[in-house]
């Protein structure tokens, strides 16, 4: 019996210092992943995608369908399809709008699942290196930013969105308010407010309630003038060296269907130069 | 009866990343944040009746999945899934597989597990979330809702179980 404990204590140990060492090798970041990660992933994602997909018809105006008689089966599935082929008509024509106005290119992509995880907000879209998408490029849906690419595959690629709290590189942005624009970074979510938090914005500037704020030129990886959303709070940090302002995100981060990859040439060119 | 498990689990995972999704709370708009964790439940319904061995494994190829497919790093629930399924194998053993008895084991096994994934995702940098806001508006809201839809798991295992156990019941009673 004793032996048998300290044989269980023994286990419990080892596993977890397994768990300290794959986690802290795995946490990879600006990955592409190959082997039988990669397969799983994208398998996963195919079977995924066609439990997914189907449902943005259902909720196309993010209402639901709500009707006092009950319908035949018929008519929901004939409605379902009528607002599915409504709301991928109109995304796709914002898109079209988005893609002239930014003269960025951009790779088209649905999501396929999210992660039911919620400590760590990420979902998963079916466009992969394959098809051109790589680590760290910014991810936009026609209402703006939401996230950025930390993983890929040859068919998927994991997507980190904005509201993930957890650790992850800064966003270089910029304030545009009426004496020219006042850069900051964007880092971390305020779960409780629910906004983005700016921080490392000078004291001398005074951004207002309602200003715009949209992602820096002067940023590695993102393009610059790409929405993010706009100012709600302004407070001093604790040390008063420095303001912190509380951005509310214009994109919505639920119910996400279509979504667009932004390829950056000049960035793009200015990593390979880096290397 | 293991396929069948196993496939039924496999049904439950691919349905908590996908129409989950569109249907709870926060898609909605809610503060309140739901984490469907149907695999759990169904792990802790199969674990009232596999034997030790088959928890384990069948917990820790799940765990594993879910940390591949969802997880931000690889060994989070592949190491917490089958601790809780242990758990519940070894609270089980005394009691017979009764509907309360399940639902009470659901209830503290999901605590338990969503507790433990927090933890290790605040001790990995993979949430900022404070502990007081985690417990009331992800932790505690997600143990209802998973002990709610937990049970028509549990029947459906249930049936299967009774389906099928005249075929393997000689080869579980001597390995249990």
């Amino acid at each position: 019996m004793k032996r048998n404990m300290t044989q269980r204590i023994f286990i419990i140990v080892i596993s977890v210092v397994l768990l300290f060492i794959s986690a802290g090798m795995t946490k990879g970041d600006g990955d592409i992943l190959a082997g039988p990660e990669g397969w799983i992933q994208n398998g996963a994602g195919w079977i995924e995608g066609v439990f997914y997909t189907p449902f943005s018809g259902l909720f196309a105006d993010g209402k639901g369908t709500k009707s006092a008689s009950s319908p035949s089966v018929e008519e929901l599935k004939l409605r379902a399809r009528v607002n599915e082929l409504t709301k991928e008509n109109q995304e796709l024509k914002e898109m079209l709008d988005y893609k002239t106005e930014n003269r960025l290119e951009s790779i088209q992509a649905r999501v396929v699942y999210r992660s039911p995880d919620r400590f760590s907000n990420r979902v998963v879209i079916n466009r992969g290196t394959d098809d051109g998408v790589r680590p760290k490029m910014p991810v936009v849906t026609p209402q703006g930013l939401i996230g950025r690419v930390q993983t890929a595959t040859s068919h998927m690629a994991n997507i980190q969105l904005l509201t993930d709290s957890g650790d992850g590189p800064g966003i270089a942005a910029v304030v545009q308010t009426d004496k020219g624009e006042v850069l900051g970074i964007i880092e971390g979510y305020d779960e409780q407010k629910r906004r983005l938090i700016m921080k490392k914005v000078p004291v001398t500037a005074a951004p207002k309630k309602g200003q715009i704020i949209v992602t820096s030129r002067l940023s590695d990886i993102y393009p610059g003038g790409i929405l993010i959303g706009t100012v709600d709070a302004v407070t001093m940090n604790e040390s008063q060296v420095e303001q912190v302002v509380y951005i509310k995100p214009s994109a919505s981060f639920e119910q996400l269907d279509y979504v667009a990859v932004v390829k950056d040439p000049e960035k793009l060119q200015l990593k390979s130069m880096q290397k | 009866m293991k396929k069948l498990f196993a496939g039924f689990l496999f049904l439950l995972f691919i349905l908590e990343g996908s129409v989950f999704q569109w249907l709870l709370p926060q898609a909605w708009g809610s503060t309140f944040i739901v984490i469907p964790q149907l695999v759990v439940s169904g792990m802790i319904a199969i674990s009232l009746y596999l034997p030790r061995r088959y928890v384990l494994l069948l917990s820790f190829f799940f765990g594993l999945l879910h940390d591949v497919v969802y997880g931000p790093a690889l060994g989070i629930s592949a190491i917490t899934l089958p601790l809780v399924a242990y758990g519940t194998y070894r609270m089980a053993a005394h009691v017979p597989p009764f509907q309360w008895v399940a639902g009470v084991l659901t209830a503290w096994g999901q605590l338990i597990y969503l507790i433990l994934i927090y933890g290790w995702d605040r001790l990995f940098d993979f949430t900022d979330v404070p502990v007081v806001l985690a417990m009331w508006n992800y932790i505690i809201p997600s143990t209802l809702f998973n002990v709610i839809i937990g049970y028509p798991i549990f029947k459906v295992i249930h049936l299967i179980y009774q389906k099928k156990r005249n075929r393997s019941i000689i080869f579980d009673t001597i390995l249990r």
